[in-house]
């Protein structure tokens, strides 16, 4: 099935300050699609952001959303957008309420009071309305700001690092909220972070940026081939490996574990072939690979080079 | 349109407590003045004023006429005392009392001179001198940027909303003005004649509610003027909030007394913006410096443009980065 883009980045370019920031990205994000834009701190996810939002122009390359140009129709592109880029902008000493007010009242387009009571009820702030955002917790005001991304009803929204600075509860908590918004509402999420646990479990696709290149894209579907995690004890680790080895299987030393590819009717042989020679298994499990085996191996496979 | 009256409402939210903070303090300072006034009169001094002023201008232009014989005619002060004396002439032949009695001239006379060199500056800088770089140096200029609206909208919406708050604040001190005048003085007095001077120095009269339209008129100029340097510094200086600030205070309040002292040696010194806020005391004979009017309103208006346009290229080029 064709999906249509929300956004679409072509061959962007970006230099501040005599570096080259972003260097030739592209990416696009599909309809209803949450979307991972993973790299490490500095690698440039806040400065795509930036372009995409048309905060900062890029040098080179152009970013279309909703099939406007963010230059050329920047009106009609950013209708169709929400987002939060790096900390959620707030003013601490107005109230909720009022935070949201001051981004109705700029929206260009008519919002009334069903939409921004269902913007809060989405984020589970009406409580604290009144309260003034300077007494909210670093979580609160993430939510308000996604509250005050959504009162437009865009297609899509941009999430800079949603979950950085929270705490488990709270990353937990942000996470459902994406998934039910997308889930209800069908908009497309586009989320950065520089922690993959917390966007393994969120996104339909991810892309891995580093030094301002993307480096892969891919499928969380099709991350998880099967790998077997054999649980084995540490002294015993390095010899478990070399037989692995010899019975012509490619396994991976993850932690205390070794993983790898197998059939799944080959294990009980396997296992008991370990057994005949002195090593016990303790564990065996069912593990996808992981994003962060990805991850790691598409940028160190980069620095490598 | 929405996106310019959403902009003016929102700063508005934004910045009413100050409103309320100035407008609190000024009324205050002026009542303090009221009752210190009514502790120290003089009750001994009952005089007919009638005869009083006329006899009071005589003496004046007495000691003026002599005082302009004795400048230079390239003398700054020259133009002053010698529109002063027109006036004053003018005055006594018609008739016309100087200090008007109603509670408009409680109006008329605050417009010209401290108010609008240092008291408006002040509130507009109070206001205003924060309306970028507040949001810039917060990082909530975001939710504009965010917004549809393109940035020269930001612009002309966020420097329309210094203006109209400005002005309202003027408008509130007016009033305030208004209602001490009645309560000293019982009537309006809407039509006590004024001897001004147009636009061509030749003596005219007019009644004291024209004046009043016209001393309105023209601070909100002043107001425009003021606004746009204001808006541009802290637009340009956006990413300390404190420096901005300091940079309207200095260039707008601090920079034409510096100025002043080198303004003999160096007449070119004289185009600078703020020596001609005070445009409306050319209508009254009192203005400081050797320019008409036209050279005030196309200083000002130069001015204006070229904050505008040099705000507006800043923020069409700025990169919103960190
Ligand atoms: N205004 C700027 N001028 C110069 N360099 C910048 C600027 N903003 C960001 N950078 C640099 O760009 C790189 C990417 O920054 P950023 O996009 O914030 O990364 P991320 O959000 O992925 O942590 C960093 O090395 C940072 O130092
Ligand atoms: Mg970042």
């Amino acid at each position: 099935m064709q999906r249509n883009k929300v956004i679409e980045v072509n061959h962007v370019s970006k230099r501040l300050g005599n570096r080259t920031i972003i260097d030739n990205l592209s990416l696009h994000v599909n309809e209803g699609e949450i979307v991972g834009f993973l790299g490490p701190n500095g690698s440039g996810k806040t400065t795509s952001i930036r372009m995409m939002t048309g905060m900062i122009k890029p040098d080179q390359g152009s970013i279309k959303i909703m099939g406007y140009d963010i230059q050329a129709e920047f009106s009609l592109a950013m209708k169709h957008i929400g987002a939060i880029v790096e900390q959620p902008a707030l003013y601490g000493y107005l109230s909720g309420w009022e935070n949201l007010m001051q981004a109705v009242r700029i929206s260009g387009m008519q919002i009334n009071k069903e939409r921004i009571e269902w913007c809060v009820r989405m984020v589970q702030l009406q409580e604290r309305m009144q309260e003034k955002v300077q007494r909210y917790s670093l979580g609160m005001k993430q939510r308000l700001a996604i509250a005050q991304a959504l009162l437009t009803q865009p297609k899509m929204i941009i999430l800079d690092e949603p979950t950085n600075g929270l705490d488990p509860s709270g990353i937990i908590e942000m996470r459902t909220l994406i998934h039910k918004l997308r889930d209800e509402t069908g908009v497309s999420v586009f989320i950065s972070s520089h922690l993959l646990s917390e966007i393994e479990q969120l996104c339909d696709r991810v892309i891995v940026i580093d030094q301002g290149k993307t480096l892969a894209a891919k499928e969380m579907s099709s991350l998880g081939h099967a790998a077997i995690a054999l649980t084995v004890q540490d002294d015993q680790l390095q010899s478990a490996y070399h037989l692995l080895q010899l019975e012509g299987l490619h396994p991976v030393l993850q932690n205390a574990r070794i993983l790898i590819q197998e059939e799944a009717k080959r294990i009980p042989s396997l296992v008991n072939h370990l057994y005949q020679r002195g090593i016990h298994v303790y564990w065996i499990e069912k593990t996808k690979q992981s994003l962060e085996d990805f991850f790691l191996d598409t940028t160190q496979g980069k620095e490598r080079k | 349109m929405e996106y310019i009256y959403g902009t003016v409402i929102n700063e508005w939210v934004k910045r009413k407590k100050r409103v309320y903070w100035i407008i609190s303090v000024y009324a205050l300072l002026t009542f303090a003045l009221l009752v210190a006034e009514v502790f120290v009169k003089d009750t001994s001094v009952q005089q007919a004023p009638e005869v009083q002023w006329q006899e009071q201008l005589q003496a004046q232009l007495a000691q003026l006429i002599p005082y302009k014989d004795s400048l230079n005619t390239s003398d700054p002060a020259y133009r002053q005392v010698a529109n002063q004396i027109i006036i004053a002439e003018h005055q006594l032949a018609a008739g016309v009392n100087p200090e008007p009695t109603g509670a408009l001239h409680w109006i008329n006379n605050d417009m010209s001179g401290v108010f609008i060199k240092y008291i408006l500056p002040l509130i507009i800088i109070i206001i205003g001198a924060d309306v970028f770089s507040a949001d810039i140096s917060s990082g909530t200029i975001k939710l504009f940027l965010l917004s549809p609206q393109g940035r020269p909208k930001i612009l002309l919406s966020k420097l329309l909303a210094v203006f109209l708050i400005s002005s309202a604040v003027t408008v509130a001190i007016h009033l305030l003005s208004l209602c001490v005048g009645l309560l000293r003085e019982k009537q309006f007095g809407l039509q006590d004649n004024y001897v001004l001077l147009d636009i061509f120095e030749r003596t005219i009269v007019i009644t004291s509610w024209e004046f009043t339209l016209l001393g309105i008129l023209l601070t909100m100029f002043s107001t425009f003027s003021i606004a746009c340097m204001v808006v541009f510094f802290s637009l340009i200086l956006g990413h300390h909030s404190g420096f901005a600030t300091l940079a309207s205070f200095w260039f707008i309040m601090i920079m034409d007394s510096l100025l002043a002292l080198i303004k003999n040696s160096a007449p070119i010194v004289q185009y600078f913006p703020t020596f001609h806020l005070d445009f409306i005391s050319h209508f009254t004979g009192r203005f400081d410096g050797h320019s008409d009017f036209m050279t005030s309103l196309v200083v000002l208006c130069a001015t204006n443009a070229i904050c505008l346009a040099a705000s507006w290229l800043s923020i069409k080029r700025k990169n919103f980065a960190g």
